[in-house]
């Protein structure tokens, strides 16, 4: 069991996580399954009743959801309720035998829900691509990413969904049962008689030595161009770099630290000259991803101005392959990096999310190894770095030409 | 200072209002790493018509210049950026404006007091020149491009716009294009001297720090700047016709499946704590009737007539209420058909006190919920301060809300009320 107690919060956390590779195959499948397995349960035969019992339990919530984290497909089920101290009832329990009752109250699944879960599902998948920055951002990662594991979106594609029959998802959430490796995590004001109720509803399960991190690489002959144009009054420009460093990896800590002063923070190169020096965008930053080792950049621009932007977002990344970084400006950095790991703990979800990656990658940090490492990096380090990154793919979603 | 103890949820508030009129609430929370601050100002994209500071006539200035505002609010005299400066202390750092208000904030878990000290003297140094004013017109139009591209913005503006016809809620807190190249430095210092006078705003620290250190630095910081107290500003709404303006709008956009949303327009009592209360009997009807528990939801998830984008959601501000439901759908005309059938008939409806219940347990959990995180602590302290209530006072006033209070919402939902705004997908 996964437990990150503490007694600031009003509220608990109790999650159960069905964990193995993510495939092409078992994409579809993993994300229509939960819904499904939320519709309809032995006891609560109807959404309704489920919804209805759970704010009976003061508008606890289920949240139901596969995510990956780096190569790993996490089907996660969680409860969220308030603490049992506010209320004159043993909510605790009660939540432990709903999420029981989502997991494992099947004999099969619900078949009359699974035509009205595999169109709400298609819907869902189709309205992503509304918001024009995240379907800039995976069209990217499509476009970077062909041919490789990685490429795979986890909230599977329509060519993914529709094929899915109940037959097969039924057959699926049998299997899953059996065969994945099971996490239960749990966080709150949890005490031993809490935690031993929990272990009577769910038991980790750990059988397949998963490992979120990949090691899949790529020879760059040529950076790929792409320019896609829709009906939007803004151009999206997103640029992908690899950068080969992974977690677990002793330049870890200065990747980070690189990928904060390009364009990870509001100091940062990126902010700094793009947005602020030249007004040539709203919206503009980096991200580093230490599961696959690559960068990328997104941004919002001016159409008329997009040529302007790449030549000073390239100004800037040379800049920093060419010069160190000063003293100060690195400790901008490192401030912010420190502040957001520290900040974490005050956060309920986002400690336990942060808890929950150290136990992933089999290396538990403590927040204060995880800060020292941050402290040690020098400027050379930072701008070592910056030369082993190199350009992959420029992704423009463009306005309509009239 | 006054001392506020609530034993129910274990929490202190300290509170004082200065010599210049300054409101400083401090919540010491001791299990936390982080302090998190903010300085409020109320003032927000509503504001625009009052009297000016020292003047005796009204004025109505630009849509749109609460939010610019905030943008210039960081420029220095010394050409720096307060906001990098900010920054510069190790804390996070960011502003926003709403309807009714502008905050200015950050967070962090060292450097307070000295970035605490910067908050206070960044916001309290205007600086506005003809020249930076232009250059910030064009990052403020970017933005203002970069909403248009969201059909939930929209939608929800579209549908504002319809309902209302003099309220300033129907233009978006960000203004119009015309309205922003409107905005000159002369008047953002009209409105910044009227709105950002101490005795207009408040200070409210959380987290950990020492309570009684920081209540003596704020003192001495804000009796150096020699502000004077002020009386409350002035402002005004327009009249507002009961009337909608428009019943049907019909757009375009690079969307894959049509959106329908209506909105509804209510008649929101005159005194705030009424108003606070009518608002709450607003959400629980929504929650009996809309949520996903609700009958309503059901048969229309298993007409086909709504997918998983389905919401419904209200708000009430000074001199308005509103409530909205909407989806993407298949069958637009059919959904609005039976939406609008369905919000009309709630008047026929016996409140359900078992129901009733279940929706106040459910609010009252979501609102110990946001107690959670010292930003929605913090930021759900000061909204209630506009209604003469304390945070605390909320439990109860959620379990005294009665069907009579429900069904007077009921009474008013009206065909002439509701407005439809439609989403298609752009032909290609």
């Amino acid at each position: 069991m996964i437990i990150d107690k503490s007694n600031k919060f009003k509220t608990t956390i109790i999650s159960v996580r069905f964990k193995e590779k993510i495939t092409k195959e078992n994409v579809g499948l993993r994300a229509l399954l939960p819904n499904l397995m939320s519709a309809s349960t032995n006891v609560y035969k109807t959404r309704q009743a489920l919804s209805e019992a759970l704010e009976d339990l003061y508008g606890a919530s289920i949240n139901v959801r596969t995510t990956k984290t780096g190569l790993i497909s996490i089907m996660e089920f969680s409860i969220y309720f308030i603490n049992q101290s506010f209320t004159e009832e043993p909510v605790f329990e009660e939540a432990l035998e709903i999420l029981h009752e989502v997991v494992y109250g099947h004999k099969n699944l619900p078949k009359k829900e699974f035509e009205l879960e595999k169109r709400l599902l298609l819907e869902k998948i189709a309205s992503f691509d509304n918001d024009k920055t995240s379907f800039a951002l995976s069209n990217l990662f499509e476009t970077m990413f062909e041919n490789e594991q990685y490429g795979i979106r986890t909230s599977g594609k329509i060519e993914d969904v529709k094929p899915i029959t109940y037959d097969i998802l039924n057959r699926y959430y049998k299997e899953m049962l059996k065969t994945n490796d099971i996490d239960v995590v749990i966080s709150g004001q949890v005490d031993e008689s809490l935690l031993k109720l929990v272990s009577k509803y769910f038991i980790p399960r750990n059988n397949l030595a998963l490992n979120p991190i990949d090691y899949e690489d790529k020879q760059i002959e040529m950076i790929k161009n792409k320019v896609d144009y829709d009906t939007i009054s803004q151009s999206k420009v997103n640029i992908g770099y690899r950068l080969p460093i992974r977690y677990k990896e002793t330049l870890l800590p200065a990747a980070t630290l690189f990928n904060t002063a390009l364009g990870g923070a509001v100091h940062s190169r990126l902010f700094v000259n793009v947005r602020e020096k030249h007004s040539l965008c709203y919206y503009i930053g980096s991200r580093f991803d230490a599961f696959k080792g690559f960068m990328y950049i997104y941004s919002g621009i001016d159409k008329s101005r997009v040529d302007l932007a790449l030549k000073v977002i390239d100004e800037q990344i040379e800049d920093l392959q060419n010069k160190p970084l000063s003293e100060t400006e690195l400790n901008l950095s490192k401030e912010s990096i420190i502040n957001a790991l520290i900040e974490n703990q005050d956060s309920q979800s986002a400690s336990l999310a942060n808890l929950y990656l150290q136990t992933l990658l089999n290396n538990p940090l403590t927040l204060a190894e995880q800060i020292d490492k941050i402290r040690a990096v020098t400027p050379k380090e930072v701008q070592a770095i910056a030369k082993t990154i190199k350009k992959d793919t420029l992704y423009i979603l463009a306005p309509e030409v009239k | 200072m006054k001392h506020i103890y609530n034993e129910k949820f274990n929490e202190h508030v300290y509170h004082d209002v200065l010599d210049n009129g300054l409101d400083v609430y401090l919540i010491p929370k001791t299990d936390f790493h982080k302090t998190f601050v903010t300085f409020t100002t109320n003032y927000g994209s509503l504001d625009q018509t009052f009297i000016p500071i020292g003047k005796d006539k009204k004025i109505t200035q630009p849509a749109g210049i609460a939010h610019f505002l905030e943008h210039k609010v960081f420029a220095m005299p010394d050409k720096t950026d307060a906001f990098e400066k900010l920054s510069s202390y190790g804390v996070k750092a960011n502003a926003f404006t709403t309807f009714d208000k502008t905050v200015y904030l950050f967070s962090g878990t060292s450097n307070i007091e000295e970035a605490l000290v910067y908050l206070l003297d960044f916001v309290q140094t205007p600086y506005f020149t003809k020249r930076s004013v232009e250059k910030e017109q064009g990052i403020i139009l970017e933005e203002l491009l970069m909403y248009k591209d969201y059909p939930s913005q929209r939608m929800l503006y579209g549908l504002l716009a319809n309902l209302y016809k003099n309220h300033p809620i129907n233009t978006e807190i960000i203004g119009t294009e015309a309205s922003i190249k409107k905005i000159t430095h002369n008047k953002l210092y009209q409105a910044y001297n009227t709105f950002y006078h101490p005795s207009n705003m408040r200070l409210t620290v959380i987290g950990n720090f020492d309570y009684e250190r920081f209540y003596e630095l704020i003192k001495e910081n804000q009796a150096s700047k020699g502000f004077q107290k002020s009386k409350p500003v002035v402002g005004f709404l327009p009249k507002e016709p009961k009337k909608i303006v428009n019943d049907l709008t019909t757009i375009e956009m690079s969307v894959n499946m049509t959106q329908v949303g209506l909105g509804v327009k209510l008649e929101p009592k005159t005194n705030s704590l009424d108003r606070f209360r009518q608002g709450l009997a607003l959400q629980l009807l929504e929650g009996m009737y809309f949520s996903d528990s609700s009958d309503h939801y059901q048969t229309l998830l298993k007409s086909g007539l709504i997918n998983g984008s389905y919401e419904s959601y209200s708000f009430e501000l000074p001199g308005m209420m509103a409530c909205f439901v909407s989806s993407e759908t298949t069958q637009p005309d059919t959904f609005k058909k039976v939406v609008t059938e369905m919000l009309v008939n709630l008047k026929r409806k016996k409140i359900d006190e078992v129901k009733l219940t279940r929706q106040k347990k459910t609010m009252l959990g979501s609102f110990i919920g946001s107690l959670n995180s010292l930003e929605s602590f913090n930021l759900g302290f000061q909204n209630y301060i506009p209604y003469g209530i304390s945070i605390f006072d909320v439990p109860e006033i959620i379990e005294s809300i009665t069907a009579e209070e429900l069904k007077n919402i009921t009474k008013q939902i009206k065909h002439s009320q509701i407005s439809t705004y439609i989403i298609n997908p752009k032909k290609v």
